[in-house]
C-alpha cells in the first residue's frame, strides 16, 4: 500500500476527473490526500477527502479569448496560483509523507514541491491544451511560456539542472483522452493515454424528472460557467440556441441549463433547469450542445453521444477541433453564430448517423484504455509508490494504449543531469 | 477609426475592401456584418475570428495574393500581444508589403 498526495486546481474539469482516480486508489487499499485551498476543493471531492490547505487569493475570472485568453490563464492564474500554494504544498508534503504525487497539469506547485521533496510524481493532463501543442508553430509565444516557467523553476529553488518541463513530469503522465479523440499528438514518451476518469459526482439540487417528455428526442444545452463576459453584446447563447430548437420543438425537446432569469420565457417545448444530473441523463440525450469544457466533452463522448461544440477559449477550441476531426461532431463560432445556423448544425447532426456512429467510436476508445483504474494502475508504479507491502500478486496489469513499463520512465533516463 | 493607413500607400483601400470580404467570407457573415469592419478591427477580440477561420483566410489570401501572402508564416513571427492585438488594418499593411515585394510596379497601384 501506499500513500498519495494529490494537487490540483480547485476547478471542476481538473478536480473531477482526479478524484476519480483518487477513488480508484482508495478502493486498491492505497492511501490519498489532497492539497488545495480547502473551502473550494472539497466539495469537488468524495466527502471525507483530506485536503491539507493551500489558501487561494481571489483570481480574477477568465476573460477574452484566443490568445488574449491563454495569457491571462498563464499570467493570471496557473502562475500565480502556482507561487502563492507552494509553501504550503511543501508544507503538506511534510506533514503527509507521501510515497508519490499526483499534480495536475496547471497546478504546479505540485511539480516543484515533489522535485523539492525527490518524489516522484505524476502529471495528470486533465486537459488537452498542452497536448495538442498549440504553440508549436509561434515560436515567440513558445519561448513567452518557457521563459516564465524557468523563471518559476528558479524562484522555486530548483537549480538550472533540474531544466525539465515543469508541464511534464519526467516520470509518467496521464492523458486523460485516447488517440481516437486526439488523433496523433507528438507526446512525450512518457505520457499514457488512459481515456477520462468518470466518478460519482457530489449530488446536487433537485431535478424534475417528470418533465423529462420520453416521446421526444432530447438535446442537451451547457455552457459551463466561464462564458459570462463574451460578445457581450450579442443574446445570451443559450437564448440562441433555445430559439434554434423552437421550430423543431415537436420532435426535440431541449434540457437547456441555466438560471431561469437568463432565459425569459415562455418556452413551452424546453425544459429549462438551473441544474441537472449530467450523467444520469446522458443515456437518453441525442445530442450535446456544449462549449467544448473537457468534462461535458468526455461524458457525452463516453455515452458515445455526438457533439455540437462552440468553443470559448483555452482547450475549448482544440476540444472543438478534435471533435470535427474524429467526425463525431460539428463546430459553430460561439459569439457569431445566429440561431438559424445553430439550428443547420443542431439538424445536421441529429440527421446524419455517422456522427453518432464516430461518437461511438470513441466511446469503445475510452472503455479500451481503461479509464480511472488505468490512471491508478500506472501511478502504483511510479518508483516510489511500489513495493510498500504490496504482495507479488498485485501487480498490476495495464489496459491502457501504451505499455506502462515503458510510460515510467525514470528520472535519470529521461532528463538531463 | 483610427489614424490609418499612411504605410499602405494607394493600395490600402484595395486591399482592404478585398479582406473584409473574404474575412466576411470565412466567418459566413453578411454585408451588414462586413461594413463594421474597419482597418482597427481586431481579429481576435472584435471579429471573434476563430483559429478555423483564420486556417480558411490564410488559404483565401494564398488563392489570391499568391504564395508571398503566406498568413500562417506571418503570424508565427509575432508575439504573444501582437497576435492579440492584430487588426485588420496590420493584414492589410502585410499584403501591400507582400503583393508590392511580389509584383511591383503595378499599373493600377
Amino acid at each position: 500500500m501506499s500513500r498519495f498526495l494529490f494537487v490540483v486546481p480547485p476547478l471542476a474539469g481538473h478536480a473531477y476527473p482526479a478524484s476519480a482516480v483518487a477513488d480508484a486508489l482508495a478502493g486498491r487499499g492505497h492511501e490519498v490526500a489532497w492539497a488545495g485551498p480547502r473551502a473550494r476543493l472539497s466539495p469537488l471531492l468524495a466527502p471525507g477527502s483530506t485536503v491539507y490547505p493551500t489558501g487561494m487569493r481571489p483570481y480574477r475570472e477568465q476573460a477574452g479569448t484566443g490568445m488574449a485568453a491563454v495569457k491571462s490563464l498563464w499570467d493570471e492564474f496557473v502562475l500565480p496560483f502556482a507561487r502563492h500554494t507552494l509553501p504550503a504544498v511543501l508544507r503538506a508534503i511534510e506533514a503527509y509523507q507521501p510515497d508519490a504525487m499526483a499534480v495536475d497539469q496547471h497546478a504546479l506547485a505540485g511539480a516543484l514541491a515533489a522535485r523539492r521533496h525527490g518524489l516522484p510524481w505524476a502529471t495528470m493532463c486533465t486537459s488537452p491544451m498542452e497536448l495538442a501543442q498549440p504553440f508549436r508553430g509561434l515560436p515567440k509565444v513558445e519561448s513567452w511560456l518557457s521563459g516564465r516557467l524557468a523563471a518559476l523553476s528558479r524562484e522555486a529553488g530548483l537549480s538550472s539542472q533540474d531544466d525539465f518541463d515543469l508541464r511534464f513530469s519526467p516520470y509518467l503522465g496521464i492523458a486523460f483522452t485516447s488517440q481516437a479523440l486526439s488523433g496523433d499528438l507528438e507526446l512525450p514518451a512518457q505520457v499514457a493515454l488512459t481515456g477520462p476518469a468518470l466518478g460519482a459526482r457530489p449530488p446536487g439540487p433537485g431535478f424534475g424528472w417528470d418533465r423529462v417528455d420520453p416521446r421526444r428526442r432530447h438535446v442537451l444545452v451547457t455552457m459551463g460557467t466561464l462564458t459570462a463576459g463574451i460578445a457581450a453584446d450579442r443574446p445570451d447563447f443559450r437564448a440562441r440556441a433555445i430559439e434554434a430548437l423552437r421550430p423543431l420543438g415537436d420532435q426535440v425537446q431541449p434540457v437547456v441549463i441555466a438560471p431561469e432569469q437568463v432565459l425569459p420565457g415562455p418556452h413551452e417545448h424546453a425544459l429549462i433547469t438551473p441544474w441537472a444530473p449530467v450523467l444520469d441523463l446522458m443515456p437518453l440525450l441525442d445530442l450535446v450542445v456544449c462549449h467544448g469544457g473537457q468534462n461535458t466533452v468526455c461524458e457525452a463522448l463516453a455515452h458515445g453521444i455526438p457533439l455540437v461544440i462552440a468553443p470559448v477559449r483555452h482547450d475549448q477550441p482544440i476540444s472543438a477541433a478534435q471533435v470535427t476531426a474524429a467526425g463525431a461532431g460539428v463546430r459553430v463560432n460561439f459569439a457569431r453564430v445566429s440561431p438559424q445556423r445553430l439550428r443547420t448544425a443542431v439538424t445536421l447532426v441529429l440527421s446524419d448517423p455517422g456522427y453518432r456512429a464516430a461518437a461511438g467510436r470513441i466511446r469503445d476508445s475510452f472503455a479500451a484504455a481503461g479509464g480511472a483504474r488505468a490512471a491508478a494502475e500506472l501511478l502504483e508504479r511510479l518508483p516510489g509508490a511500489r513495493g510498500r507491502g504490496s504482495p507479488p500478486g498485485a501487480m498490476p496489469v495495464l489496459a491502457g494504449p501504451r505499455d506502462a513499463a515503458a510510460a515510467a520512465v525514470p528520472l535519470a533516463a529521461g532528463s538531463p543531469g | 477609426m483610427t489614424a490609418w493607413p499612411a504605410a499602405v500607400g494607394l493600395a490600402g483601400g484595395r486591399l482592404l475592401g478585398e479582406l473584409a470580404a473574404m474575412i466576411a467570407k470565412v466567418a459566413g457573415e453578411d454585408g451588414q456584418w462586413m461594413a463594421m469592419i474597419t482597418p482597427a478591427s481586431r481579429l481576435e477580440a472584435d471579429l471573434w475570428l476563430d483559429s478555423v477561420e483564420m486556417t480558411a483566410l490564410g488559404e483565401l489570401l494564398l488563392g489570391r495574393y499568391g504564395a508571398a501572402a503566406d498568413l500562417e508564416s506571418f503570424i508565427a513571427g509575432l508575439d504573444i500581444d501582437q497576435i492579440t492585438g492584430l487588426t485588420v488594418g496590420d493584414l492589410a499593411a502585410f499584403l501591400a508589403r507582400v503583393t508590392q515585394a511580389a509584383a511591383q510596379p503595378g499599373p493600377d497601384g
